[in-house]
């Protein structure tokens, strides 16, 4: 019988061709998000050209697996060796790592694979269900909300740091550091001295390998000259149903803090997973525990990354528009196929649109499977001495940093982020606000000066568009909040 | 120790060879073509096309390597500072060979790099939103007088590819607008205009199409000689009165010193793949025309299209920007 309709399309994906190349996808975005410098943007750029000849569903299928293998695998490398593979998985570092040093590797990567699924899965389900209605939503978005969105998020710096003076002093720092390179808006470049490697700013992803790869071998080889270096041991299991359900809320948080900053076009996974963090520790009974070793703090991040996935394709689906990095990319591919991303793509090729909505389904829980039966054979890197693994670290940190421009520059400024971090660490400083400022930083300078000109210097328009306005009521509030917290727990010591 | 220095001895014999039947047999070894933009953008897309019939003609591999940063120039000067082999050739398009150049503060000239060929061409297109009162160009001068310099225009830079030939018009119609140039490029300038947050923006027909399709966005004029398969009903600038054209254009460039012999052969192969039926359907799908002019026609080219751009440049105070 042939199938005709919305379910022939449907089943159209779970022909096994189609099956196996969503599979080879995801398996090899995996390894491609696993290793530090290769990004889930890259693969999906260097394998486009591979779908020149591919049938349209099949071969944006595969895209679409690399691109959510990718964004998970970051998370293997963040929590076993503190590398974030991309910058999606930079938040994950915070507790996935301490939580691999107690021994509880497997249940960290358990964690951050069971919650990239769920996250994944419900965004598509939004993508699936809601796509064109969320879409308008996203037009929303001019200049001014763009810079509230971003104060926003720069303003979990405070919630971050133990102590928020320091967090602050250290977030303007790395503000300070993006404003290395061109100037948004007239393209005059600043503070570069001359270099070309920097006439496009601090190079973000050899930074971030830098602020937290290197660093920690820095840490650790200091630890290995001072005969203090600690063995990790692997014990423990994945999380159970109950440890699962005990953090349904942060799921469903991340889930839809992800899809939610994946539907706005220009942000992208990096700053859902900050925020989903943020807002966990906040709303946690115990929000000392959060750069320890929290479960719930990888369940934060990792549901918030993936669910960016899903988000991301309804603009770029419904309007053309890219959701973030690796979507931008994703619009060559439907090209290249001779589709016009955009509203008429539901009505001339629903076959391809209902193609991706259940591929995605399809590679997600592809992703689940591969993650799960890989969770103890990852972990067994943990087993490795650790000169050896510190050497492998290093060699694909500098691998990667190169492999991002093949540009010089990026291998020195790694090296920088290195050091400079293994004094932040040193001293206490928060890393995460180094990485969040540098994150932000552009988007809230070129959204400000963007809200500036277009209204004639007139900067009331911050609070005059509800959703700006919203946006910085937020901020306002999650300044705050860690300020009445202490007051509050400091004005309860003494009783 | 005598066996090294046989060796030694033969390298140096074979290598000299080499050089000098270099000309004749090249390409001995694969050929690298330098793509000064990231992975997965409109130029590498167009090279990884060609690559594959371009490797039928020269008989050898060709390699693609993505040197992205400053706008195309860091790309530019790696080509810029390779040696003149033949081995070592660059995709740049004219931001990289002219408005860059004008910018200042680069490590090489345009002396540095020797004209190869002009393949492809970019037309761009004047845009609005489908619910603005501006229906065309007339429209649009009018409502820039109005607005007196305050009518908001989105870019991908000031002073980029897209910005400055419109500026042409602009020039031709005695109207100042207020460029906004946007991070994310294409899509960022799409974005804030179907949202309506800018009153127009530049575009390639490619960027447009699902928008325009959908009636989102309307579309002006194009800024090209005639009009364009994908998009007949829409009239160019010179049919609305305004005699200015502009396209943003992708060459290949070798460093200089490149023997003539060498080129010659590279731009007989270039202009053999740059006919492939596969290649040339990968173009249409993205918006762009194929063109072909070789390294005299294309080094003519390049001197008038950059006296033009040159003047505006300096009436938009961009002259030397870099090193101000």
């Amino acid at each position: 019988m042939e199938l005709t309709g919305t379910f022939g399309y449907v089943f159209a994906v779970f022909r096994p061709e189609c099956l196996w190349s969503i599979f080879v996808g995801v398996f090899g975005g995996t390894l491609i998000g696993a290793l530090p410098g290769l990004t889930a943007t890259m693969g999906v750029a260097l394998l486009i050209p591979m779908t020149f000849g591919m049938d349209p569903v099949l071969g944006l299928n595969m895209l679409i697996g690399i691109y959510i293998g990718g964004i998970y695998g970051g998370c293997i490398s963040s929590i076993l060796v503190k590398t974030p593979g991309t910058p999606a998985s930079a938040a994950t570092v915070l507790d996935g790592y301490p939580l691999a040093q107690k021994g509880q590797a497997l249940k960290a990567l358990g964690m951050a694979t069971l919650a990239s699924g769920i996250g994944g899965l419900l965004s598509c389900v939004v993508l699936a269900t809601m796509a064109p209605m969320l879409a308008r939503m996203a037009l929303k978005f001019g200049p001014a909300e763009y810079f509230s969105l971003a104060a926003f998020g720069l303003a979990i710096i405070a919630s971050l740091s133990s102590d928020i003076l320091k967090g602050i002093l250290v977030g303007c720092f790395g503000m300070l550091l993006s404003t290395i390179g061109s100037d948004p808006i007239g393209g005059v470049q600043r503070f570069t001295f001359g270099m070309t490697g920097f006439s496009d700013g601090v190079a973000f992803i050899p930074a971030l390998i830098g602020l937290f790869a290197i660093s920690e071998v820095l840490v650790q080889v200091e630890r290995i000259v001072e005969k203090t270096e600690v063995t990790v041991k692997l014990s423990g299991s994945i999380p159970n149903m109950k440890e699962m359900l005990s953090c349904w809320k942060t799921l469903l948080r991340g889930s839809i803090i992800g899809t939610v900053v994946g539907i706005i076009p220009g942000t992208g996974s990096g700053t859902a997973s900050w925020i989903s963090y943020s807002e966990t520790k906040r709303n946690s009974k115990h929000p000392e525990r959060f750069g320890t070793g929290e479960l719930e703090g990888v369940a934060a991040t990792e549901t918030a990354n993936n669910a960016v996935c899903g988000g991301a394709l309804v603009p770029l689906l419904a309007l053309g528009i890219p959701g973030d990095s690796v979507t931008a990319v994703l619009v060559g591919g439907l090209m290249i196929q001779g589709l016009a991303p955009g509203p008429m793509l539901f009505v001339e090729r629903p076959d391809v649109v209902v193609g991706i909505f259940t591929g995605s389904f399809v590679a997600n829980i592809f992703m689940v499977i591969i993650g799960l039966a890989g969770v103890r054979m990852f972990a067994q890197v943990l087993k490795l001495p650790k000169i050896h693994l510190i050497t492998g670290i290093v060699m694909f940190c500098v691998l990667g940093s190169y492999a991002i421009n093949m540009n010089a520059t990026d291998l020195y400024t790694m090296l920088a982020f290195g050091i400079m971090g293994y004094f932040l660490q040193k001293y206490d400083f928060s890393l995460a606000a180094v990485c969040i400022a540098l994150i932000l930083g552009p988007l809230a300078e070129e959204n400000l000066r963007l809200a500036y000109i277009a209204n004639k210097g007139d900067l009331t328009v911050f609070l005059t568009r509800p959703i700006s306005a919203a946006f910085i009521l937020l901020t306002i509030f999650s300044l705050c909040w860690p300020v009445y917290r202490e007051w509050k727990t400091g004005r309860k010591i003494p009783q | 120790m005598k066996r090294l220095a046989t060796i030694l001895a033969m390298t140096c014999v074979l290598t000299a060879g080499a050089t000098a039947s270099a000309a004749a047999d090249f390409p001995q070894r694969p050929v690298t073509i330098v793509v000064p933009w990231g992975a997965g953008g409109g130029s590498d897309i167009v090279a990884r096309a060609l690559s594959k019939p371009l490797e039928k003609e020269l008989g050898q591999p060709i390699v693609i390597v993505n040197k992205p940063g400053g706008g195309g120039t860091v790309g530019a000067s790696y080509v810029a500072h390779s040696r003149p082999d033949g081995y070592t050739i660059g995709l740049i398009n004219n931001t990289g060979l002219i408005h860059q150049i004008h910018y200042g503060g680069l490590d090489y000239t345009r002396a540095d790099l020797d004209p190869l060929a002009l393949f492809l061409r970019a037309p761009i297109f004047l845009v609005v939103n489908s619910a603005s009162p501006i229906k065309n160009l007339a429209d649009y001068v009018k409502a820039a007088r109005e607005k007196n310099g305050d009518m908001t225009l989105g870019v991908a830079a000031v002073g980029g590819g897209t910005h400055l030939p419109i500026e042409g018009f602009f020039a031709a119609a005695g109207v100042k607008t207020q460029p906004m140039p946007f991070k994310n490029g294409g899509s960022g300038v799409i974005t804030a205009l179907a949202g309506g947050h800018i009153d127009s923006g530049v575009l390639h027909p490619s960027e447009v199409y699902g928008q325009y399709k959908a009636g989102v966005l309307r579309v002006l004029g194009v800024l090209d000689t005639t009009r364009l398969e994908t998009y007949p009903e829409v009239p160019t600038f010179k049919e609305q009165g305004y005699d200015v054209t502009g396209e943003v254009w992708r060459s290949f460039v070798t460093p200089k010193g490149t023997p003539a012999e060498i080129k010659e052969i590279l731009a007989k192969a270039l202009e053999k793949a740059t006919k492939d039926p596969g290649y040339l359907e990968t173009l249409s799908k993205l918006g762009d025309l194929p063109t072909w002019k070789g390294p005299e026609e294309f080094a003519k080219y390049l001197a008038e299209d950059d006296a033009k751009l040159l003047a505006i440049i300096k009436s938009l105070d961009l002259y030397n920007k870099n090193v101000k």
